[in-house]
């Protein structure tokens, strides 16, 4: 958390990923063209916010077996920056989508009522809203103690759903976004090896920086919350 | 009054960039090859550097505060 190494990896990284992801000689594929770029950038934001998902409940748990505040404060900062990046993510991919799903000879409502379908959207909206129901549980219970107890294991149950919602779901129901027969990005036959080297590096740098975030604010936090944790 | 002087050189700096991108350009140079991809890519850096330099000034300043806040 203090340690500056993985800081400056983090900038190596993603300068790296910015610049050979707009360099790296793409597969011209039909509808795609040259917007498979989005790959290193747009599943970037959901690589850092399942790594951020699973930091948050690493503490939770942590939370509960030694009921020391500060891994509560952990918790809640890496689930905060977790939903930040997964509206990023969200965000991103409407852009994407209204290039690629969103069919330029249709009226622009019917695209829409095509588009909004997608199990995919719906899946992350709810997995999303699972977890701004945990920061409203938490603001919503006064006594400390408590509000750490309860949100931790609401966050546990909050990860187990992310599963069903953004993994299972989806890959049941026909689907206009790629990777419908296994993890998207994530798989070795959908992705050309030259993507491949700018992908891997992309995610890790993404995700160090959804950490570093994340820890800054956790050591706010901390400072601010200092009185209580003494006792 | 140091503070204030620094930030005005870094001003001035920032005002004068475009003259020194300009001074490179040649009618086929780097910048303009490639469909002037390099363009967005310099744009990019600038923004994804000055998000780095942020964070680290705010890293700089947790640190102090936590110092303080050790004695």
């Amino acid at each position: 958390m203090y340690k500056t190494w993985w800081k400056i990896l983090c900038v190596i990284l993603l300068v790296y990923a910015l610049v050979a992801g707009l360099l790296v000689k793409v597969p011209n594929l039909p509808i795609l063209g040259e917007t498979s770029r989005n790959l290193f950038y747009h599943v970037g934001m959901w690589a850092a916010m399942m790594v951020l998902f699973v930091c948050s409940l690493v503490h939770s748990i942590r939370y509960l077996r030694t009921m020391n505040l500060k891994y509560d404060i952990a918790a809640k900062n890496y689930a905060t920056v977790g939903i930040f990046f997964g509206l990023l993510g969200y965000a991103t991919g409407a852009i994407w989508a209204s290039y690629t799903w969103a069919d330029p000879n249709n009226p622009a409502f019917q695209s829409f009522s095509a588009v909004a379908r997608e199990p995919k959207l719906i899946g992350t909206a709810v997995g999303l809203l699972i977890y701004f129901a945990y920061l409203i549980l938490r603001d919503s219970i006064n006594d400390l103690d408590k509000r750490a107890r309860v949100s931790a294991v609401y966050n546990i149950f909050a990860f187990a759903m992310l599963f069903p919602t953004i993994f299972i779901v989806p890959r049941l129901l026909p689907s206009l976004h790629p990777g419908q027969e296994g993890n998207p990005a994530l798989n070795f036959n959908d992705v050309s090896s030259q993507m491949r080297m700018v992908e891997f590096p992309a995610f890790i740098g993404w995700a160090l920086l959804g950490v570093w975030i994340a820890t800054l604010k956790i050591r706010i936090n901390l400072l601010k919350e200092k009185s209580l944790l003494k006792k | 009054m140091k503070k204030a002087i620094n930030r005005f050189f870094a001003f001035l700096l920032l005002l004068s960039s475009p003259c020194l991108a300009m001074a490179q350009s040649g009618a086929d140079s780097l910048m303009r090859s490639n469909g002037r991809i390099y363009v967005v890519i310099a744009v990019l850096l600038v923004i994804l550097l000055g998000i780095f330099l942020y964070l680290f000034r705010v890293e700089r300043k947790l640190k102090k505060l936590e110092k303080e806040h050790q004695n």
